[in-house]
């Protein structure tokens, strides 16, 4: 039995966990919900290390030399095994031998690394989950909805039929409004998830548009024969670029991209943990995904380039708003639009698998940063870091884990992002300069915010908040809140002292620290680039440009130390002194004013329409639905009197059944 | 084995008969044999499926023959296990009822084995009379022995017309056998051969209550224990629709027959007279009758195509409304048993004196209704499939529409079952285990059904090219 036979039982296993959960989750005694949900989790990573370890034996060999310089064609010493990728198939929905919708699970390397990538993301969210949500009232909800969550995903990634994509998709998008408000008593908390299904569910619409535009052209959803020559035949250029695009959209929503970007630090009021799973390592990484796996229609549409300029774009924009906020959660979510974007990037200059590999680091990283934050939270019972107070000497545990993630978001050598972030940049370098340098710019900013947030919350005693009592940030005006709602997030009771957090979650942060660093040596040069190699196919035009590697690793570390340098410079010096003019710092924490032009100009522009259909709904339409509905009663009464009860009445009317039949039939 | 399946019900039937008045105060020992023996002939239904041969050149076995017994047999499980829900049985007795069915079941088997139109007509009369003596098996209940009465006397009426079809067939074929006919017949039956078809017709649609021989059903539900009307809602609807597929394939000759014309025909007017009597009906068993008929109404449309592909949905409609119908009967029974009628008025506000009940309900509602991902969805999409494919525009329109009025006259149920308050002074609901069990495993059935058809689907159609 190997495990590519067992793969279906990755995401079937959380699925019945989810069921047992809701169904009986109230019956597990303490925190017994959490450790049976983590248990479930530790038995499916297991699944995935067998499968990716599998897919690494049957996967081709390539040679790494003949790769970097674009000639794949000589590149191929070892032939893949003759059943990879692997294919495991069950009709659906099928009738006399038609097709129907086929149940498929599609695993090629990338589908396996990703899969093991969100698993064990998510068993140290569980993890860590046990101890965080301590206390919580509807505990053992939470762990149903992580694992209802991590099914989809995982669903999601193995899915080889679009259409199963996209059930799974729409489950992750349900999942997450769900966990956004699940501490649903806050009113910020139900209008970030209400904002974040809306934003989420308009681009979704791009899905199934192209998804069904698809089927109308090649009469299939299935994801592996999607690039095939005689599939971009039937498609057409033209039609490939718009499919693209169109499921771009969805991506761009799911991945909170420019302009779509704009509910993910809303969804900040979701949990800790859930905002490491969700908004952070798995969910927002499935755009990334699904934009990969449509990644031919893409290059033979030409439209590549949008996705690059989306991805660039975002990445400076969140980059630079990032460093004006106070709140820990909403930098590391700034930070995560940010980091989606060099993937979308990646993506875009031919870096297919430079973006997957910064994917699957940023999983680990960025995971790693928010539990971080979760503990931080847990201990100084704030989220603003100028009020925690001295962390890294009440934290170490938490000091030194979250100082990996940093270094690894930073790209400083050799933790994760340098890796992955670099040749990102690198393959940016050689086919757009323009963007490169934007990239670059990005990096800068990132350094900076990473170092801010590290020198205010850790070494910094605590401090007044400089913006807590800011006119402008008090609320959110974009979430149509009354004055009284929109108090400031609380700050620490007097007398708390910070302290470590309990031995779970010590251990979920120190595996993903472990974790992201070795996932950076993996794709790293120093061991040919293994993890790039391994997702590469064949099919794409090239594994990376081979030029100047060391100089974008070296121009890339320079702009990272320059960036960390200043905010080291100038935080540990005088935290509080305002250097930016105040304009600038009230339109960045205003978001640029963006969401404030979506919920104003938008929402009276849907309104218009949405008045006059109103309108023609109730009088018009109720009116003939009702009068349809009259007319059937009216019917019905009258036909009630045929029903006399009285069988000699019965009798004639089989006799005149008989005669009509036999009139009929004589004639 | 369809031999001794057959043997065995016979005799099982007649020993629970003679036995019965020694068990009046363990009906559950009734209950065991019975279900014993159901069981016994289900597996030996599954072993039959490679059998092929005809036995005296009336009774076939072959696939279509062992998927019946096992779809019936089924049935006959089902109502054995549902019999327990009623604690201390039945007002007369168990045994007998249980006898009754037994030899209902074995009439229908013969019913869809027969390659004769007088083992036809033979498997039909055994299947009816169980039926009639188990509509008015309970005397003191109002309704019950005037039901049995008019159900009786219109199946007698009913049943002389059809032995004066097959009569008339006989005279213009001197054929009574099944092959003998479709060659005599050739493509043009005579104009005495196209009446008695019109009357026999008028005997197997009385059966199905297809409108207008209908007009027994609702009284017939009515007067019944809920049980028993969801016994006669299924088994003999199961073997009449399997039967009149050998009919049409192997006597009266493919879709371009006359004969799958009317069927469609009175198949349409059952579809839509029955939706609209179902609207205003306050009693649920009456409303289950009428919904009976529109769900033969449908199965009609797609026997009346006459294709591999109507036939598939025919089958296919057949399991997902056994396991629909009788979860829906058996809550009633359980009902009943603690009390409370059958009605609308008296099912206010039961989703919250018991939710899991409610949500049992629910289920099977919702696939009589044709909500996707319940068994009763993928019936219906099966017949839509079976007359697009067919190019029969008009009675899918048609149809596709009634399956709105459909969502109208259930939701009714579920409207006062989840949306209306319960009556101030209603006590705790009490429900018996035995029920709930039963009806947790049609409910998976259901789902099951609905998501995962494929098995099954394989092997309904395995069975039905065989008689094509």
């Amino acid at each position: 039995m190997s495990y590519v036979e067992l793969s279906y039982w990755i995401p079937l296993l959380p699925a019945l966990g989810f069921a047992l959960l809701a169904l009986g989750g109230r019956s597990f005694p303490g925190r017994g919900s959490g450790w049976f949900a983590t248990a479930v989790m530790a038995v499916v990573a297991v699944l995935s290390l067998g499968l990716l370890h599998d897919v690494i034996l049957a996967a081709p060999g390539w040679n790494l030399a003949a790769l970097l310089g674009g000639h794949h064609e000589e590149a191929l010493i070892k032939p893949g095994s003759p059943d990879f990728p692997f294919r495991l198939e069950w009709t659906w929905l099928a009738i006399r031998g038609e097709a129907g919708i086929p149940l498929v699970i599609y695993i090629d390397s990338l589908a396996a690394v990703v899969t093991a990538m969100v698993a064990l993301a998510s068993l140290f969210i569980h993890l860590f989950s046990i101890g965080y949500m301590h206390g919580e009232e509807r505990y053992p909800t939470f762990f149903a909805y992580l694992q209802l969550f991590s099914a989809a995903m995982l669903a999601f990634v193995l899915a080889g039929n679009f259409f199963h994509s996209l059930l799974a998709w729409e489950v992750m998008g349900l999942m997450s409004y769900l966990l956004i408000g699940f501490l649903y008593k806050k009113k910020t908390a139900q209008q970030a998830q209400k904002k974040a299904f809306i934003t989420t569910k308009l681009a979704d619409l791009g899905f199934m548009l192209g998804l069904f535009w698809l089927y109308l052209l090649i009469g299939n959803f299935d994801l592996a024969d999607l690039g095939s020559g005689q599939n971009l035949l039937a498609i057409g250029t033209g039609a490939a670029a718009a499919v693209g695009l169109l499921v771009f959209i969805a991506a761009m929503g799911k991945s909170a991209q420019f302009p779509l970007h704009v509910w993910l630090l809303d969804a900040m009021e979701g949990p800790t943990p859930v905002s490491a799973m969700i908004h952070a390592a798995t969910m927002v990484a499935a755009g990334v995904y699904l934009t990969a796996r449509f990644y031919p229609l893409l290059l033979f549409g030409g439209v590549l380039w949008v996705v690059a300029l989306v991805g660039a774009l975002t990445a400076l924009f969140a980059a630079v708003l990032a460093p004006a906020f106070a709140d820990v959660k909403k930098i590391l979510a700034w930070s995560t639009v940010s980091q989606l974007g060099y993937m979308f990037l990646g993506l875009g200059v031919f870096g297919w698998a430079a973006a997957m590999f910064h994917l699957v680091a940023h999983a680990f990283f960025k995971a790693l940063l928010f539990l971080g934050s979760g503990s931080m939270i847990h201990g100084a019972a704030t989220q603003d870091i100028f009020e925690m107070d001295r962390l890294k000497k009440h934290m170490p545990w938490t000091y030194w884990t979250f100082l990996v993630g940093a270094l690894a978001l930073m790209g400083i050598p050799p933790f994760a992002g340098f890796w992955s972030k670099d040749l990102i940049l690198h393959a940016a370098e050689e086919h757009a300069p323009l963007l490169w340098l934007i990239g670059l710019l990005a990096a800068f900013f990132t350094a900076f915010y990473t170092t801010r947030m590290i020198v205010i919350a850790f070494h910094k005693p605590a401090m007044e908040s400089p913006w807590k009592a800011a006119e402008w940030t008090r609320g959110a005006p974009w979430l149509n809140l009354g004055p009284e709602e929109a108090e400031p997030d609380p700050s620490p009771p007097a007398g708390h002292h910070p302290h470590e957090s309990g031995a779970e979650m010590i251990t979920a942060l120190v595996a993903l620290a472990a974790l992201s660093i070795l996932v950076g040596f993996w794709g790293s040069p120093i061991f040919g680039y293994g993890l790039l190699t391994l997702v590469y196919r064949g099919e794409m035009p090239e594994l990376l440009p081979a030029s100047k590697l060391m100089t974008g690793y070296v121009t890339g570390t320079l702009v990272a130390l320059a960036g960390a340098g200043l905010a080291w410079f100038w935080y540990s010096a005088d935290p509080l002194k305002q250097r930016a003019p105040l304009w600038l710092t009230a339109a960045l924490q205003r978001r640029l004013y963006i969401d404030e032009f979506y919920y104003k100009v938008l929402g009276a522009l849907a309104q218009a329409p949405t008045q006059v259909l109103a309108f023609i709904d109730r009088y018009l339409i109720d009116g003939l639905v009702d009068l349809a509905g009259y007319t059937s009663l009216v019917i019905s009464s009258l036909l009630r009197h045929l029903q006399s009860g009285r069988f000699a009445t019965y009798a004639f009317y089989m006799l005149l059944g008989a005669l009509a039949l036999y009139v009929g039939g004589a004639r | 084995m369809t031999l001794a399946v057959i043997v065995l019900l016979a005799f099982g039937g007649m020993v629970l008969a003679l036995i019965a008045p020694s068990f009046d105060e363990r009906p559950a020992v009734l209950g065991a044999i019975s279900g014993t023996v159901f069981g016994a002939s289900l597996l030996m239904g599954l072993l039959a499926a490679h059998e092929s041969g005809v036995i005296y050149g009336a009774v076939v076995m072959g696939p279509l023959t062992s998927a019946a017994i096992v779809l019936l047999s089924l049935v006959g499980l089902l109502v054995a296990a549902g019999a327990a829900i009623r604690k201390g049985g039945f007002a007369l007795g168990s045994g007998e009822v249980h006898a009754l069915v037994m030899w209902g079941v074995l009439g229908g088997i013969l019913l869809v084995a027969s390659a004769h139109l007088l083992m036809f007509y033979l498997a039909l009369e055994l299947s009816a009379y169980s039926t009639y003596v188990l509509v008015g098996y309970d005397r003191d209940r109002r309704f019950g022995t005037e039901a049995a009465a008019k159900y009786m006397i219109l199946g007698a009426v009913g049943s002389a017309l059809l032995l004066f079809g097959m009569a008339l067939v006989y005279t213009e074929t001197g054929n009574l056998g099944y092959t003998g006919i479709a060659i005599e017949l050739g493509g043009n039956p005579s104009a005495l051969a196209r009446g008695g078809m019109a009357l026999m017709l008028v005997g197997l649609g009385f059966k199905l209550a297809w409108v207008p021989f209908h007009a027994w059903a609702p009284d017939a539900y009515q007067g019944a224990f809920p049980l028993m009307a969801g016994f006669l809602s299924v088994a003999p609807k199961t073997a009449l629709a399997l039967g009149i597929v050998v009919l049409l394939s192997r006597a009266f000759g493919g879709s371009e027959s006359v004969m799958a014309q009317w069927i469609g025909g009175l198949a349409l007017l059952s579809v839509v007279l029955g939706s609209f009597w179902a609207l205003l009906q306050n009693d649920l068993k009456r409303l289950l009758a009428y919904s009976t008929i529109v769900h033969m109404g449908f199965l009609g449309l797609a026997l009346s195509t006459a294709s591999l592909t109507g036939y598939t949905a025919v089958a296919y409609y057949l399991a997902a409304y056994i396991v629909t119908s009788l979860g829906f009967f058996f809550a009633l029974e359980a009902l009943e048993a603690e009390g409370l009628p059958s009605t609308l008025e008296s099912w206010k506000g039961l989703g919250r004196r018991n939710p899991l009940l409610g949500v049992l309900l629910a289920v099977f509602v919702l696939s009589l209704a044709g909500v996707p991902l319940l068994a009763g969805f993928l019936a219906k999409l099966y017949v839509f499939a079976a007359l697009a494919a067919a190019q029969a525009w008009a009675p899918l329109v048609v149809a596709v529409v009634m399956v709105v009025f459909g969502y109208y006259f259930y939701f009714r149920i579920l409207a006062a079952v989840f949306l209306e308050a319960p009556a101030e002074d209603s006590p705790e609901l009490a429900f018996s285990p035995t029920a709930f069990s039963l009806l947790v495993l049609l409910a998976l059935a259901v789902v099951a059904l609905g998501v995962w058809p494929q098995p099954l689907l394989r092997w309904l159609q395995a069975a039905v090219t065989a008689v094509m």
